[in-house]
């Protein structure tokens, strides 16, 4: 090819002229807050009566090594990855089974799967109390039938944050899965089949390690949203079992302690991010084929 | 043509010799071959009235083939004539709707592909790209539970056997394509199967690479004394490398030969067509048991009795006479006079299209001097190469 004339080299400023709206958009509404938050964190307090952070200090970051909220942080990742694990145990053979149905079927699976994501997330989560408080669907049904003369207490505590967080968020796990599984090619299946490994060798050979980057990215998507989740604890959980999200909102609605809230919400971005950037390099280790 | 490949333990009727003088066409030749083999003690693989349906549409139909111990058989056909369905029902990826496959003497039906002793060379290898080069050879050892040492050992053999000694660490997509075909190979081949099953497994490479590699693999299937079932659409291949060639097509084998047999002895217009170029002269039968074609009176290979007729003639037995030309007149020779109406020049050769009597007739002209486009010429073959075909 013969080189063109110059005016055919699109300028760089046109570049720059497409980007502009996304990039004011990003540091409007993320940049701009997250450096105001840092701000806060670093407040000792606030003016009373006004927005205006006073002092500066690390006393919030200290504070959260204190027992009292360390043991949430604990426990809210605890709880994530519990959900996450419990998400990839249920929703791997849904996501495994959706994408070796057939074409039609398929999507029509999948659609049962995002339906859930169009309903009211509060509606759904007063929806689980309905059916597991003292005098809910579940205890009604079981006394009815005799096995228990006491209602179970099945709401206000960690297993009913569990439930709740596993049946929001499965469906974050289940999408990436699917879309890595489906495009998994079949044949490898055909040749570990004609080795002669059996079914489960052939999944657990194959298939598993195949899916490895789907499996990280559901767990990613499931952890991630349940560290920060604050209405499911906020409603399903007891005295007991609140979660950073909660005690973010706590700082910043009821104590009206901002900084120590920002310093919360940091910390809890922090370790999001560094956790997320830890599973991108694993992820990538194996995918790219770099030998072990 | 005589029958010096001839398995061992195979009955033959006393008064005839294995392959005889003319072999029989169209459909009787899947009928004479079941005959004869139906027989045979050591077939290493038998299909028996095979026939395969996928809902309501027919892959194989009634599929009757031997394959014997140690032989290079290659299925060979356009796509959807049921090639590949014929290897997946032996691997066991498919099961038959109909009729019975033996392999080594035992029935495999209900036999799943992980219990057969057949292993598969895949059209696009299908390698585990997780795996690196020595992990995918010795993935079949492991599911056995060989124990490690003797892995270590069978791979690296295996790795020597294709020329891949020294690769065993890299991941398949690291490796160009032919490498990636010879992985696939020795993965199969470590398992040391009772038959090996190559799906078009040179499809994937270009003209030059796939001409070497064909000559590799017909040496290694020569040391190794396996038995091979290769699949190809691919009539070079199959004749340079097969032992016996089953030309398929619609679910069906049209003829089962030697390559010189399905060449030069094609039973049906098809096969004659399918493999390399053949003129298809249409006419009819004369009292006498000659053709009559186009104005013309042809001898043919074998007396004709009644209605119409075609025979096959190769471009490349027809002998031209031209001006420049030396006439060496053969008795009982055919003859035709025509015109040059085409010229080609094709590398071994120049093509020529005649046209005699208003019908082309093409003919295939050594290296050299020729004759000249719109030329009068006469076209000379003898009576044995116009093989009468069925349609």
């Amino acid at each position: 090819m013969t080189p063109g004339p110059a005016t055919s080299r699109p300028s760089p400023w046109k570049g720059w002229a497409i980007l502009a709206p996304g990039v004011l958009w990003l540091l409007a509404l993320v940049a701009a807050p997250l450096v105001l938050m840092l701000l806060y964190s670093l407040a000792s307090r606030l003016a009373a009566g006004s927005p205006w952070p006073e002092g500066f200090s690390g006393e919030h970051y200290i504070r959260l090594i204190d027992p009292l909220y360390f043991k949430i942080f604990v426990r809210s990742i605890f709880q994530a990855s519990l959900a996450a694990l419990f998400s990839l145990a249920l929703g791997y053979p849904l996501a495994y089974y959706i994408a070796r149905s057939p074409l039609a079927k398929r999507d029509r699976l999948l659609l049962l799967v995002i339906i859930p994501f169009w309903t009211n997330f509060l509606v759904r989560t007063y929806a689980w109390m309905v059916m597991l408080r003292a005098q809910g669907v579940v205890n009604s049904l079981l006394m009815a039938t005799g096995l228990i003369s006491e209602p179970l207490p099945l709401l206000y505590n960690e297993v009913a944050v569990q439930v709740g967080l596993v049946y929001t968020l499965m469906p974050l796990l289940i999408l990436p899965l699917y879309a890595n599984l489906e495009k998994m090619d079949q044949r490898l299946l055909d040749a570990a089949s004609d080795l002669g490994a059996t079914p489960s060798a052939a999944f657990w050979s194959v298939t598993w390690p195949l899916s490895r980057p789907g499996v990280l990215l559901g767990c990613m998507m499931v952890f991630i949203s349940a560290f920060g989740m604050y209405l499911v604890p906020d409603l399903m959980g007891g005295a007991r079992s609140i979660m950073v999200g909660n005690l973010i909102q706590n700082q910043f609605l009821q104590a009206r302690n901002w900084p120590f809230g920002a310093a919360a919400a940091l910390a809890l971005t922090a370790i999001v991010l560094g956790l997320a950037l830890l599973v991108q390099r694993w992820g990538r280790l194996d995918g790219q084929g770099v030998r072990r | 043509m005589q029958g010096t490949d001839l398995a061992e333990g195979t009955r033959l009727p006393d008064n005839e010799s294995f392959f005889p003088a003319c072999p029989p066409m169209g459909e009787h030749a899947e009928i004479y071959w079941a005959e004869r083999c139906e027989t045979a003690t050591n077939a290493m693989v038998e299909f028996r009235g095979v026939s395969k349906f996928f809902g309501s549409t027919g892959a194989l139909d009634d599929l009757n083939l031997v394959i014997r111990p140690g032989e290079f058989l290659t299925l060979l056909g356009p796509s959807g004539c049921g090639k590949t369905t014929t290897l997946r029902l032996l691997a066991g990826f498919e099961e038959p709707t109909t009729g019975q496959i033996t392999l080594a003497g035992e029935s495999v039906q209900n036999l799943p592909a992980y219990k057969r002793p057949v292993n598969t060379v895949f059209q696009h290898y299908a390698l585990f790209p997780h795996m690196t080069v020595y992990e995918n050879v010795a993935f079949g050892l492991r599911m056995q539970k060989v124990d490690d040492a003797q892995i270590k050992q069978r791979v690296e053999r295996a790795l020597a056997q294709v020329r891949l000694g020294n690769l065993g660490s890299r991941r398949p997509r690291e490796l160009s394509g032919g490498q990636q075909q010879r992985v696939a190979l020795a993965r199969a081949l470590v398992m040391e199967p009772k038959v090996l099953l190559l799906d078009e497994p040179l499809g994937a490479l270009d003209l030059q690479l796939r001409r070497a590699v064909q000559v590799e693999l017909k040496q290694l299937q020569r040391e190794l004394g396996a038995t091979f079932l290769y699949v190809t659409h691919d009539q070079e291949e199959a004749l340079a490398m097969s032992d016996r060639i089953a030309v398929m097509r619609d679910g069906k084998i049209e003829q089962l030969g030697t390559p010189e047999e399905v060449y030069l002895r094609p039973a049906t217009r098809f096969v004659a067509q399918f493999l390399g170029e053949a003129n298809l002269l249409e006419g009819t039968a004369e009292p006498g048991g000659r053709l009559r074609w186009a104005d013309h009176l042809l001898a043919v290979d074998r007396p004709l009795s009644g209605g119409g007729a075609t025979v096959a003639l190769r471009p490349e037995r027809v002998r031209v006479i031209w001006r420049g030309g030396v006439d060496i007149s053969r008795p009982g020779e055919n003859r035709l006079k025509g015109q040059v109406i085409e010229r080609l020049f094709v590398g071994t050769g120049t093509r020529l299209v005649v046209e005699v009597a208003g019908q082309p007739v093409a003919a295939l002209l050594p290296p050299g001097p020729g004759p000249d486009l719109g030329e009068s010429v006469e076209l000379a073959f003898p009576a044995d190469q116009c093989v009468v075909v069925a349609s």
